[in-house]
């Protein structure tokens, strides 16, 4: 399984993970730089061509890489407003020789700007819209791609859709109801995630602790509103089934929550002692990094710990080859087979062998269920 | 005037003649064989045929039911356990003192420190990755020499009296250091304004029953933060044959900080000294990490017979540091990201270390 990571210096870096062997680094490329920060990662296609992907430093420049040759095919430095960070993108387009990107900036500016083979001086990056008022001190945190042109921004504002074609907002959201105290609930959303398989229904979390499923044709407000802690949750991202979710928390807590009882907690991943900066999900595998300077890959299924490799610095952004994760998942259930076999084979040789039954636990497996419920419990 | 205490030994021991060094080798082995036949002899009673442990049926104290044969059973068998144990170390004494060290030689003592748990991040060689990131971080101005340290120092709302004579004795040690009354001032505001007035960092100190008890330590303009326990406090009248230490840029010492962790904390209190020490003040302070902790220790020494040895004198304070947490950025508790936090789950294993 291939995962690609962001630093904080500026460095690019693949893992793959095997089954019978050690995890080992498969390439790493960049200069360490100060202000050269990763901020975002993505596949420059789709999710299912995973050769190119493309990533944005802190101040504004854009590369499209190559992972089979190494090697980056184009570079772009983009203008950016005085403290502005980007903090996502969204490539457009099948052909890779002829892209647009999309990029949303932390002033709540969003643009576009093509990415062409031939650097032409001429091209400038075109702003579409801006969010919220440039008066404003309140920032933009994520960005997500709906459908087609429409865009869900999130921050400290209102949930909002946005069609980049038409240039208008199709949707906005509406905050919750004041608390006790008949104040406003602040609004700091920091990251969403579109369940799998939907449009309408996307998970938030919040920079206060709290965790809110929307339903853009069902009403304005939150469906569900529910605070599991009081602090900080950097990152939120639903499995691919769709009934649950996984969060992650500024303390280095993977949390797994089921949906459809009102996001209670599953199973708390343990490992992480630095703030979580980036998730990815892919079928049974998240995959977090964060300042702690380790990518920690678990089966969110089987609650296994899969691999910890350290990476030496802090990271920021995570990406996983899904193809190659689907591949994975069947190797390690062939594996699991194998030793299950290995065990059976093990016990019934002992019991054969030593004339000894089988435990208690497997002799009431073994009995069928009528008898089972006959069993009554003699007490002295 | 320093007085004189035994601690380095730089030169070589003085030689003694041939024909003492073997009169008194004579006399040690004379010694351990003396001493050998009376840990053989079998005048105890635990060495006795008769004794309670040795019986036939080999009844052990656990299934002895009564309890004052139990304890002269158990007293027995604990004394032919260290009987044994004292014969094999003089016979190896013996050894080494007839055939040389080589002979028999001397095993490694366990301790945590060698039983250590290994650790991905302990930094043993140098890596050019690591160097690199160090080169970009938030102390490489210090240590490029183009800011010099200068540190704001603020206790919690309405310190009591114990703070004071600590942070009276802090600032002979720390040069540069400049302390500020609390009042009723948030900390991101007094963070705001240091970073107006130039500071470079700002030291909170907490107190706990009229003791000071954490410290909260921030690097400027853009952190991180770490937050220490202390501990173990002993002021300068309390410690034995003190020194008053005089306000000039001591040298520094930093050992053991191995892991990536470990060198972000030096790196930090590194950055709280001058870079440039004055000599002629013979002052040194000495952060020492061993087992998570930060031994301070504060010293003027004075080098002795042509610069073999060196004689220390202790000045005050001397305290002990733990670190709880490591924020990145300046202190925000609500939406700061953390490096690292303490757990008490964390100390379960004592032989896994982190700074």
């Amino acid at each position: 399984m291939k995962i690609l990571t962001g630093d904080d210096n500026g460095l690019l870096k693949c893992t793959q993970l095997q089954v019978k062997e050690e995890p080992k680094l498969a390439f790493k490329y960049g200069l360490q730089k100060e202000n050269h920060e990763i901020d975002d990662i993505k596949w420059s296609i789709s999710e299912e061509e995973t050769r190119y992907c493309t990533f944005i430093h802190s101040l504004g420049v854009v590369k499209t890489y190559d992972t089979h040759t190494e090697k980056t095919l184009f570079k772009k430095e983009l203008e950016l407003d005085a403290e502005s960070r980007i903090k996502s993108i969204f490539p457009v387009g099948d052909d890779i020789m002829e892209q647009k990107l999309i990029f949303a900036e932390s002033t709540g500016k969003l643009s576009c700007i093509d990415l062409d083979v031939e650097d032409i001086e001429d091209q400038k990056q075109a702003e579409i819209l801006t969010v919220k008022k440039s008066n404003d001190k309140k920032k933009l945190c994520a960005m997500l791609h709906r459908m087609k042109s429409q865009y869900l921004c999130l921050g400290q504002f209102l949930p909002q859709i946005f069609d980049i074609e038409t240039k208008k907002c199709t949707w906005r959201g509406k905050n919750v109801p004041n608390d006790q105290d008949d104040l406003e609930v602040p609004m700091f959303d920091t990251s969403g995630s579109f369940l799998p398989g939907s449009n309408r229904t996307f998970v938030i979390s919040n920079g206060h602790g709290k965790i809110r499923l929307y339903d853009v044709c069902a009403q304005v407000r939150p469906v569900v509103d529910v605070e599991p802690c009081n602090y900080y949750l950097s990152n939120i991202k639903s499995t691919d089934c769709g009934n649950y979710v996984l969060y992650s928390s500024q303390k280095g807590e993977l949390t797994k929550a089921d949906i459809r009882m009102d996001f209670r907690t599953v199973h708390r991943f343990k490992g992480s002692k630095g703030s979580i900066r980036g998730l990815a999900v892919a079928s049974d595998f998240v995959a977090c990094v964060g300042l702690d300077r380790y990518l920690r890959v678990y089966d969110h299924e089987t609650r296994e710990a899969m691999a910890n490799v350290y990476l030496k610095q802090k990271l920021n952004s995570v990406l996983i080859d899904v193809l190659s994760a689907k591949q994975y998942n069947l190797a390690i259930h062939e594996k699991r087979q194998e030793v299950e076999i290995e065990e059976e084979q093990a016990h019934q040789y002992y019991c054969e062998h030593y004339d000894r039954k089988p435990t208690k636990r497997k002799r009431r497996a073994e009995q069928p269920s009528d008898e089972k419920s006959k069993m009554v419990k003699i007490k002295d | 005037m320093v007085k004189k205490r035994e601690t380095q030994d730089a030169g070589a021991p003085a030689k003694k003649p041939i024909h003492i060094e073997l009169q008194q080798k004579d006399k040690e082995i004379k010694r351990l064989s003396g001493q050998i036949k009376e840990a053989t002899k079998k005048r105890d009673k635990a060495g006795r045929k008769d004794a309670a442990h040795k019986h036939k049926n080999k009844i052990t104290p656990g299934k002895m039911k009564n309890k004052i044969k139990r304890m002269e059973m158990v007293r027995s068998m604990k004394k032919e356990k260290a009987k044994k144990k004292n014969l094999v170390r003089l016979k190896k004494k013996q050894i080494r003192l007839e055939k040389g060290e080589d002979a028999c030689p001397r095993g490694i003592t366990n301790t945590i420190e060698t039983m250590r748990v290994y650790e991905e991040t302990f930094i043993a060689e140098a890596d050019e990755e690591i160097e690199a990131d160090e080169n970009i971080d938030e102390f490489n101005e210090y240590f490029k020499e183009k800011t010099t340290p200068k540190i704001c120092m603020v206790t919690n709302r309405r310190p009591s009296r114990g703070v004071f004579q600590f942070l009276k004795e802090l600032k002979t040690v720390i040069p540069n250091l400049h302390y500020y009354e609390r009042k009723n001032f948030k900390l991101k505001d007094i963070i705001e304004f240091a970073k107006n007035r130039e500071y470079t960092d700002v030291m909170i100190i907490y107190e706990k029953r009229g003791e000071p008890h954490t410290m909260i330590l921030s690097h400027l303009p853009k952190g991180p933060t770490a937050t220490f326990r202390i501990s173990g406090i002993k002021l300068n009248h309390q410690i034995a044959n003190h020194g008053n230490a005089v306000e000039t840029m001591p040298e520094l010492i930093l050992n053991n900080f191995d892991t990536r962790l470990g060198h972000r904390i030096g790196r930090m209190l590194a950055a709280l000294f001058p870079q440039r020490p004055n000599f002629k003040g013979r002052q040194v302070v000495t952060l020492h990490n061993q087992r998570d902790f930060i031994f301070c220790r504060h010293h003027r020494y004075e080098f002795v017979k042509n610069g073999q040895r060196a004689n220390l004198q202790e000045l005050g304070p001397r305290f002990t540091l733990k670190l709880k947490t490591l924020q990145h950025g300046t202190f925000d508790t609500k939406f700061g990201e953390f490096e690292f936090i303490y757990h008490a789950k964390m100390g379960e294993n004592r032989k896994k270390l982190f700074v």
